[in-house]
């Protein structure tokens, strides 16, 4: 998983931690045992934060139970509009 | 450039819905509002950039005939809150116990006149205890400096500080070993840049009116981005329920990020609520400068390394971005902008968000992009100068491309940042001769997001063959017309048979903001769908009249007809003929697009000559050039890209916040805060270049934000190239650069 800069004082610095699961929501209960500061950040009760976004590869997901290829890349990225 | 659809709506130009209305003076602005009985609101403000407020005494004020309510920070506070208790979205509305910019507001009078309103202000007595104020970034930063909030901590990357800060949050984003690589690099440039505070510069201000009934119901008219947020931030604000407030939106006279957050309106809701009766509160030009949210200055040192053969290797930075008086995260977005344009494997960016006392700032068109990319293109040029080698062609070289990781570590999907350096590099622009003294010419890139979000939408069936079109996203830059083009294509009418309406709050389901450069992105989809959805149901119900199985009958071109080709109706034909006798026909579409739109590109190129002896930088010439995905109404897309480039002109060459030693902003007005005319710029000529993207059913891509990136590097290295001076310091006044040539008194 690549953990966006505003969130690595919570993976000790980790740019990217391995994680395992067969689906986006068992990779990030992965990260979470693997980083318990994470617990509630990535997700809550009612899905993804609204300060995150997810993506598979280049792909956002919009679906936490979509499943993950052996190994993708899934990437935790910081909301953003603009003006 | 591509194998473009051939649309039948998509591509044209036709005449946009609102412009009548807009021309002659009929459309409803938000200072237009006015109801039987109407209070005039006016907002007293801090004289002073830092004090604690020790008391307010309103008494006086209130005993003023004509004065029907004043208001203050308490009443914001819920049963048991205190002010000191507030959050920030509301103590930056009003201040409680501290002011920490002058032009912040403290009180607010509602009254029978607007004389009289700003008399009562006057009688307001404010206990204030002057603190010294700390106005720039890198100050804010060190020990000893005054402090704006006693109880915040900065975050960095291994946890919360220990003392009180400015420093909001320390960002570290990396990606491989940028020192390494720089050790072995053959070139290696690097430059200090700084960026003053600007704004937005919209031509309206900002204005509110609301009412409040007795139960509960809240109004509020208003000139937002987004009506929709608005609501929430009221409700939030206020304490009250969203199912109790409906904002309406009026017209909007520009925003560029500037009218995203509220201000007056919950402002003008508690004083309709103390009066029984309807508030209005506008916004001098003064009040807009100091009172609501500009864009950060910036202080930036950056480093870019490449090898002997222009391959960029590593890119080092230490951003430090103004948040103004509360906390924002302008520096942490500019770790995701800054190295966009580039494939470069080593990357290592320390951002400082930063709070000084100036206002609290806000996003302004591609928000930290600018003053990144001041910073970065800059370097580039510098890096091409040191290779031999042609700017534009070290850019292509080197150029981020589908499937090269973009600033979050994430791959890009089809992009056309190449396509457009490719474009400018064949310009005629490009490929004419500068000559003459005093002259160059300077390029430079540019990047943003561009997101999605969610977008709702309503179509309705007219009995004459007609559709409307219900939205509920602000319309700036022409998206009545480009959401009624996209729906006429999709359901094969004519453009001018859509009839497109923006609506409030209680009417269409949830819209985000018009910002982001999303609404003809991420509302063309919910446009597309709810299209579909009618061609559907209209098939169905053709099926009947038909007497033949939906799944017979088919829609192409604007045209139903059964497989043998014995039956055929165009739209207007069966909407009149079928659907005019039936039920009425209303179907919806609604996506949520999400944050990945794909990245917009853009690529700049000026010339300028300097006036040696008054140090005036005149532009001479200028061309932008951007990939659109596709152009549903060229001329207003080729508006956005001039519109951009106008801006980051003035950024560039004029504007800034101008304080003075007390924290007074000392041109706040637009006598002396000098955005562009059109005697400072020439035609900008565009190039749309069209890669489609792949995320829209048409290939649309939003086209508002990225213009504006490139402007103040693309001068600075023409400036550099007429002077011989780089320019590290915006704005580039004349006396900026009389002071870097030398020839200053």
């Amino acid at each position: 998983m690549f953990i966006p800069a505003m969130m690595r004082s919570m993976t000790g610095g980790a740019a990217q931690v391995p994680a395992s699961g067969a689906t986006v929501r068992a990779v990030i209960e992965d990260l979470v045992r693997q980083h318990p500061g994470l617990a509630g950040r990535v997700v809550d009760e009612n899905g993804v934060r609204p300060e995150l976004f997810i993506a598979v590869g280049s792909e956002e997901i919009f679906n936490l139970d979509q499943a993950v290829a052996e190994g993708a890349e899934v990437h935790l990225l910081a909301a953003i509009a603009g003006g | 450039m591509t194998d473009k659809p051939n649309y039948r709506v998509i591509g044209t130009r036709p005449v946009r819905p609102d412009g009548i209305d807009k021309v002659t003076g009929r459309a409803q602005y938000g200072a237009d509002t006015r109801l039987p009985g109407m209070l005039r609101g006016y907002v007293l403000r801090s004289p002073h950039a830092h004090a604690k407020i020790r008391g307010i005494d309103t008494s006086k004020a209130e005993a003023l005939p004509g004065v029907k309510a004043v208001m203050t920070a308490a009443d914001f506070c819920a049963p048991g809150q205190t002010v000191d208790q507030l959050p920030d979205l509301s103590a930056n509305l009003m201040a409680g116990t501290k002011a920490l910019y002058r032009g912040h507001a403290v009180a607010a009078v509602a009254a029978i006149t607007d004389e009289i309103a700003r008399d009562a202000a006057a009688l307001i007595e404010v206990n204030y205890e002057v603190l010294p104020p700390v106005l720039d970034v890198r100050e804010a930063m060190l020990p000893g400096a005054p402090i704006l909030h006693e109880a915040m901590r900065s975050r960095t990357p291994t946890g919360p500080g220990e003392n009180p800060s400015n420093i909001v949050a320390h960002t570290l984003s990396a990606f491989g070993d940028a020192d390494a690589a720089l050790a072995e690099c053959d070139v290696v440039v690097d430059i200090v840049t700084s960026t003053k505070m600007v704004h937005q510069g919209y031509i309206e201000p900002q204005a509110a009116t609301a009412t409040w009934n007795p139960d509960g119901q809240v109004v509020i008219w208003t000139c937002t981005q987004g009506s929709f947020p608005a609501r929430q931030n009221c409700s939030q604000i206020l304490g009250h329920p969203i199912s109790k407030i409906k904002v309406i939106p009026t017209e909007i006279g520009g925003g560029f990020g500037g009218k995203i957050a509220v201000y007056l309106e919950p402002v003008a809701a508690v004083l309709a609520r103390k009066t029984g009766k309807p508030v209005k509160l506008t916004m001098d030009r003064s009040d807009v400068f100091e009172g609501t949210g500009p864009t950060p200055g910036t202080s930036i040192r950056a480093t870019l390394g490449a090898t002997k053969d222009g391959k960029f290797k590593a890119l080092k930075a230490d951003m430090a971005y103004e948040n103004g008086a509360y906390p924002g995260a302008a520096a942490t977005y500019a770790t995701m902008v800054a190295a966009a344009c580039y494939d470069i494997e080593h990357v290592k960016i320390d951002a400082f968000d930063v709070v000084v006392n100036k206002p609290r700032t806000q996003d302004y068109r591609a928000p930290s992009s600018p003053a990144a990319a001041f910073a970065i293109e800059q370097l580039v040029d510098k890096a091409a100068e040191k290779l031999g080698m042609d700017p534009l062609k070290l850019r292509l070289a080197n150029s981020s491309h589908e499937g090269s990781r973009g600033p979050m570590g994430m791959p890009f999907s089809r992009i056309g940042h190449a396509e457009c350096v490719e474009a400018a590099l064949d310009s005629p622009h490009y490929n004419a001769p500068l000559e003459g003294p005093n002259r160059g010419r300077g390029v430079a890139s540019g990047f943003w997001f561009n997101v999605g979000l969610r977008s709702s939408v309503n179509v309705t069936v007219q009995p004459d063959g007609t559709v409307s079109l219900v939205e509920g996203s602000t319309d700036i830059g022409g998206t009545r017309a480009s959401l009624a083009m996209q729906l006429a294509e999709t359901i094969g009418v004519e453009y001018e048979d859509v009839k497109p309406a923006v609506v409030d709050t209680d009417a269409v389901g949830y819209n985000d903001v018009t910002a982001g450069s999303r609404v003809t992105f991420a509302s063309g989809m919910a446009v597309v769908e709810a299209g579909r959805n009618l061609i559907k149901e209209m098939t169905a119900r053709l099926a009947t009249a038909w007497n033949v199985p939906a799944d017979a009958i088919s829609f192409s071109n604007g045209v139903f007809s059964t497989a043998d080709g014995s039956k055929t109706g165009t739209f207007k034909q069966i909407a009149e003929n079928v659907v005019g006798r039936g039920p009425g026909l209303t179907v919806s579409g609604s996506v949520n697009a999400g944050f990945l739109q794909g990245g917009g590109f853009a690529h700049h190129i000026v010339d300028v000559e300097v006036d040696p002896d008054t140090g005036k930088v005149q532009i001479l010439r200028y061309t932008a050039v951007q990939d659109v995905g596709t152009a549903v109404h060229p001329s207003y897309v080729e508006g956005q890209l001039q519109g951009g480039a106008a801006q980051g002109i003035g950024w560039a060459l004029n504007e800034e916040y101008y304080y003075d030693e007390t924290g007074r902003m000392v041109n706040a007005g637009y006598l002396d805060y000098r955005i562009p005319t059109t005697l400072d710029v020439p035609m900008i000529d565009t190039i749309l270049v069209e890669v489609p993207n792949p995320l829209h059913p048409y290939g649309v891509r939003g086209a508002g934000e990225p213009p504006i990136v490139p402007p103040l590097a693309a001068i600075a290295n023409a400036v550099y190239r007429a002077t011989g001076q780089r320019q590290t310091q915006l704005p580039m006044s004349p006396r900026r650069i009389l002071e870097t040539t030398g020839k200053l008194g």
